[in-house]
């Protein structure tokens, strides 16, 4: 990268690039305005010293060749390249800062910094949170966890594109970052191909009633002749992972409700037995579920796995909801009882619709959990019933490991739990600890 | 009165019911099999053989560096969680006032919702010794390849590697859970009174973590104890018996070998083991509890 032999590999370079340009574009603006100018510009300068700084980091980087050999330790340096990286566009940042002119007139920010007569202070008035200083600093460390959460997205990342290689491109070694995206691997996922010889080529590419999967294929030199399995086991994912979840929920939701209304005799103890169910480990359940699921010809059904899903769903679900019941509060109910509804009338009028935002998130976390089951389903289904999870490892087995099919599958796998994270981040804490802890 | 108790009943029977037909009977019938011969490939071979079947798996080398390595796995992984989770969290309790930080956590805690499947694949793709992106930039560092989870002394490692990028958000999430149920004037007094940043982790943070954290542990042990998907799918056990773990052991057992008698003697010996560990933290949570309310 930029012509210059540097003893650090682009990537970490490129990573550091962005950072600076971060921390630059958030830390400056906050100095800008406070001296009066638009934030705007503040934004603009930010990222161009932190592209300065990038730039003078490689160039010291270059010059500084024999340091980094004289440290020896390729790990050491990189450490030092970051402390005098940071040094670098900290340095750069304070000369910003002293070098903004001050605007004219007061901007209409320092007068609601200041609590003036045209703005109220809407937020918070504490003295440090309006210091440019404090906010700088803010904005450093909040550089710091964005780079620090791509640093952990990275291997699904890489996975995003791995998922859009071509064969070649995903097992090319070294590791190919830049490549011409294609949906080879995705159409790979989703048919069953053969071979073709070079005479077939031909014929086939004189056809013209190839839709864009075949065309994608031919490519490859292959034709599709079908559907693949993992079309049917996503199928399968779905029917067993919703109904288990209808299952398993409305049953949780009759039990949690009884267990925050009523006096359960050996309430504790019955409760603590819903939750260990949750905790026994998959091997020490399938033994005997195997057994009897073979007896009673449930091995490799739908029904035996919902009706697996939905007893380790149903601890959890009863403890959740147990939890959001617990919050409404009780009176509402009474004052309906008095007013002559019944129990069950107060329970589907009143309860119901004041714990639907609880019984929505207990619901995706089931679909979740169910989802993502990988042991049961590996164990007690071979093909009529196997769920995606099991399958996709299944892949690397068969010949040729087709890595860019594998990550097409995973992907796709991925998107509904990334986006239900994206949906529940206020529930999550609750959820992963079975309604243990509420905060957060 | 009594049509409130018929609707209770009513309420909770399908649930109880439903999981005790669905966790009482294999446990119990596990527990009958641990004490027998039983093997699926040979039909007629039954009869009780009382408590050998642990005896056995007891003096069985290969068990043995299971549990430890079960136990090396699960130690060393929720040390290094707690101490990265830990940093990370003071980082987002600092920054909990900053615009969009809710979205950023959310992008860390990531990892944690990914089916476990996957990110085991995941990582086996990148970890691979030719073509994985890891050995590359270790190589442009211009250090040698290392074996990943392809040799007997680093597979391990690696998988501890895995579990703490798959699992430091999940106590991370709980120690900011924590962190930001401290008062803020505690702080300021802290600051007031000149204490420095060590003193405020030592009595401020630490004993409002505390608890959390206890809890955050027992989950962790137990997910540990339980953990199976990431090691099936990256090492299988291997090499040889390095990522050996106890499900994976019990899991050859039964559908390995079919030996349905020894592989459930070995599956109730996890669920004692993970029994014991809870029964310890949580009797260190209540007891603190006593201590101070």
């Amino acid at each position: 990268m930029f012509g210059i032999d540097i003893p650090l590999p682009d990537f970490w370079v490129v990573y550091f690039f962005i950072f600076w340009v971060l921390v630059g574009s958030t830390a400056a603006p906050v100095v800008f305005r406070h001296k009066g100018h638009h934030p705007l510009i503040g934004i603009v300068v930010g990222a161009a010293v932190g592209a300065l700084s990038g730039i003078a980091f490689t160039l010291l980087l270059a010059a500084l060749q024999p340091l980094a050999d004289l440290l020896d330790d390729p790990l050491a340096s990189i450490l030092v390249s970051i402390v005098v990286s940071a040094a670098i566009i900290l340095a750069l940042l304070a000369f910003v800062r002293r070098f903004v002119p001050e605007s004219g007139g007061a901007g209409p920010r320092a007068v609601e910094a200041a609590g003036g007569p045209r703005a109220p202070v809407t937020y918070s008035a504490r003295v440090d949170k309006v210091d440019p200083g404090w906010q700088s600093v803010q904005a450093l460390r909040a550089s710091v966890v964005i780079m620090l959460a791509g640093l952990t997205l990275i291997p699904v990342i890489w996975m995003a594109m791995t998922a859009f290689k071509s064969y070649p491109d995903a097992v090319a070694s070294p590791p190919k970052v830049v490549f011409d995206p294609t949906l080879e691997g995705i159409v790979t996922l989703m048919t069953k191909r053969r071979n073709l010889d070079s005479a077939q080529i031909a014929e086939y590419e004189a056809r013209d009633d190839l839709n864009w999967a075949d065309r994608i294929m031919l490519k490859s030199g292959k034709a599709i002749i079908g559907q693949s399995d993992y079309v049917k086991r996503l199928r399968n994912s779905l029917i067993i992972a919703g109904t288990s979840t209808v299952l398993s929920v409305s049953m949780g939701l009759l039990a949690a409700y009884a267990f925050s209304r009523f006096r359960v005799p050996g309430e504790g103890d019955l409760l603590f037995f819903i939750l260990s169910t949750r905790m026994l480990p998959p091997v020490v359940v399938t033994i005997p579920i195997f057994l009897m699921y073979r007896e009673l010809g449930l091995y490799d059904t739908h029904l035996g796995l919902i009706a697996l899903y939905t007893a380790f769903n149903l601890s959890f679900s009863v403890w959740l909801l147990k939890g959001f019941i617990d919050e409404i509060p009780k009176e509402y109910e009474e004052a309906a009882l008095v007013d002559g509804y019944t129990r069950l009338q107060a329970f589907r009028r009143i309860v119901m619709p004041e714990a639907v935002t609880g019984i929505a998130a207990t619901t995706v976390f089931c679909f979740i959990f169910a989802w993502n089951e990988y042991a049961f389903a590996l164990m007690l289904t071979t093909d009529k019933a196997r769920t995606a999870p099991p399958h996709i490892p299944s892949m690397i087995g068969s010949g040729v490991v087709e890595w860019a099919a594998i990550a097409a599958g995973s992907l796709f796998f991925l998107i509904p739990v990334v986006i239900v994270t994206f949906a529940l981040r206020k529930y999550l804490l609750r959820g992963v600890t079975f309604g243990a802890i509420r905060q957060g | 009165m009594a049509a409130n108790r018929r609707i209770r009943n009513l309420f909770l029977a399908p649930a109880i019911i439903y999981l005790l037909f669905m966790s009482i009977y294999p446990l119990i019938y596990s527990l009958y099999l641990s004490t027998t011969r039983k093997n699926l490939s040979r039909p007629y071979q039954k009869g009780f053989i009382g408590f050998d079947n642990y005896s056995n798996l007891i003096t069985n080398d290969l068990f043995r560096t299971a549990i430890e390595n079960t136990i090396v796995l699960a130690v060393a992984s929720i040390l290094i969680e707690l101490i990265i989770a830990f940093f990370i969290a003071r980082l987002f309790v600092a920054i909990s006032d900053v615009p969009g930080s809710s979205i950023i956590r959310t992008v860390f805690i990531l990892p944690m919702m990914l089916t476990p499947v996957v990110s085991g694949l995941l990582w086996s793709y990148i970890l691979s010794p030719s073509l994985g992106i890891a050995n590359h930039i270790l190589r442009e560092l211009g250090q040698a390849p290392y074996p990943w989870l392809a040799s007997s002394d680093t597979a391990l490692k690696s998988v501890i590697m895995i579990n703490v990028w798959q699992w430091s958000p999940f106590l991370m999430l709980l120690m900011l859970a924590g962190l930001m149920s401290i008062p803020r004037e505690q702080y300021e007094a802290a600051a007031m009174d000149g204490a420095n940043i060590l003193q405020v982790v030592r009595h401020i943070e630490m004993p409002f973590l505390r608890n959390v954290v206890l809890i955050g542990i027992i989950f962790r042990v137990i997910d540990n104890f339980r953990l199976f998907d990431i090691i099936y799918v990256t090492t299988r056990g291997g090499p040889g018996s390095a990522t050996e773990v106890v499900t994976m052991y019990a899991y050859r057992e039964m559908f390995g070998f079919f030996n349905v008698g020894y592989g459930s003697a070995a599956a109730v010996l996890i669920l004692i083991m993970a029994n014991i560990v809870t029964l310890v933290l949580n009797r260190f949570i209540r007891g603190e509890e006593g201590n101070v309310r």
